[in-house]
């Protein structure tokens, strides 16, 4: 057996060895970097998906509810805002028909009635005023009649009076309404209705005045309350929630 | 004799391992150069598309408002999003005339009123489009 024979077989190829070397090279200094920031990238894009789902889900959850009372003497309208939502809103716009007013009034959650501001207009006799409101969210927000000047002697009159109620944490889901009113009349008006849960129920009321709300489930009365229409001190719509 | 003659190493085989492992440096050197050169156009491409797509996603805005004179329509745009949108508005009267107004530009939190040329009579009802440069839209209805 020739040794040298040997010896040439044993030796290894430096050249296969620096070969290997590079592309390990090329492996972890371009491709894999190259992944991991594409991977970063489409982590950035997931997190920012997740960030707008969660604003638009709180978008979706505003409650705003919109109060409007006139003045005569100036002609004003004044204008209240209630959150019944979960998390705080912010008003940025009030429209009174086609003219903004830019605002930037924040309202907190469960902060009950909060008072925009009275707002004088010039009205023309026979006009009918529409006001609405846009929150931060992009959220329009109505009131839900328009108030109509008659002129400088008769001032405002509305549309329509009412009592509406919305049922969102009583236990149950199918509801009756009984609306009883006014208490002061000798003969009351009775209006009653079906309602779920999350469904608002809208009592039109012939007159102003106190009228008192229950919530029946069964025949069993779960939920009671009085609610006045001051008009025109106050506004011809009110709301219930229970 | 022999074995002392066929133990003694050649100067030719250190030559070639010489200058093979120069080639496969050289031929490396210029492939790895190549390869980050491509890798990071590759990413920054890949950015830029996820860039472009955040953009795209993060849009919003809404007609918040369309008044009408008798010769033109006034159409408020409000960007409750948190980047600049670029929109054309479209306003067509229903089995009526048409109008719009392009490239509009509304900042984040901005609040833009734009007018479109267009005769409306009380009564017409108008269907009113904004599409944004990035592909989203908005519309709302109208009732003169």
């Amino acid at each position: 057996m020739r040794i040298s024979g040997i010896l040439h077989r044993g030796r290894k190829g430096t050249s296969t060895i620096l070969g290997t070397i590079v592309f390990i090279g090329i492996l972890f200094t371009s491709v894999i970097p190259m992944f991991l920031v594409m991977r970063q990238a489409d982590i950035m894009l997931e997190k920012r998906k997740f960030e707008l789902g969660r604003l638009d889900e709180e978008g979706r959850r505003e409650d705003i509810y919109l109060y409007v009372s006139p003045s005569q003497d100036p002609p004003e309208l004044n204008v209240k805002v209630e959150n019944k939502g979960e998390s705080a809103a912010k008003i940025v716009r009030l429209w009174i028909n086609d003219d903004p007013v830019p605002l930037d009034y924040p309202v907190q959650p469960m902060s009950g009635q909060n008072d925009l501001g009275a707002y004088s207009i010039s009205p023309a006799e026979g006009s009918s005023y529409f006001v609405t409101v846009t929150t931060d969210r992009g959220n329009s927000v109505a009131f839900d009649t328009p108030l109509t000047w008659v002129d400088e002697f008769t001032g405002w009159e509305t549309d329509v009076f009412s009592v509406n109620v919305l049922v969102s944490s009583l236990p149950g889901q199918e509801f009756k309404i009984v609306v009883t009113g006014p208490t002061s009349s000798p003969e009351p008006d009775v209006f009653e209705g079906m309602t779920e849960k999350f469904d608002p129920k809208f009592f039109i009321v012939n007159v102003e005045g106190t009228y008192l709300v229950e919530i029946l489930r069964g025949s069993k009365a779960i939920y009671v309350e009085e609610v006045t229409i001051t008009w025109p001190d106050g506004s011809p719509v009110v709301w219930v929630f229970a | 004799m022999d074995t002392k003659l066929r133990t003694k190493k050649g100067v030719s085989p250190v030559i070639a391992a010489l200058i093979l492992s120069a080639a496969v440096l050289a031929v490396g050197g210029i492939v790895w150069s190549y390869c980050q050169g491509a890798t990071i156009i590759i990413a920054e491409d890949y950015i830029s598309g996820i860039n472009d797509l955040v953009d795209d996603i993060s849009e919003r805005f809404i007609i918040e408002q369309v008044i009408h004179t008798g010769t033109q329509v006034r159409v408020w745009l409000y960007n409750y999003g948190e980047i600049k949108i670029v929109v054309d508005v479209y306003a067509d009267v229903d089995g009526g005339a048409s109008g719009s107004i392009l490239e509009v530009e509304v900042v984040p939190q901005g609040f833009v009123g734009v007018d479109i040329e267009l005769v409306v009579s009380s009564g017409d009802e108008v269907a009113v489009k904004a599409v944004s440069r990035r592909g989203n839209s908005a519309h709302f209805r109208y009732i003169a």
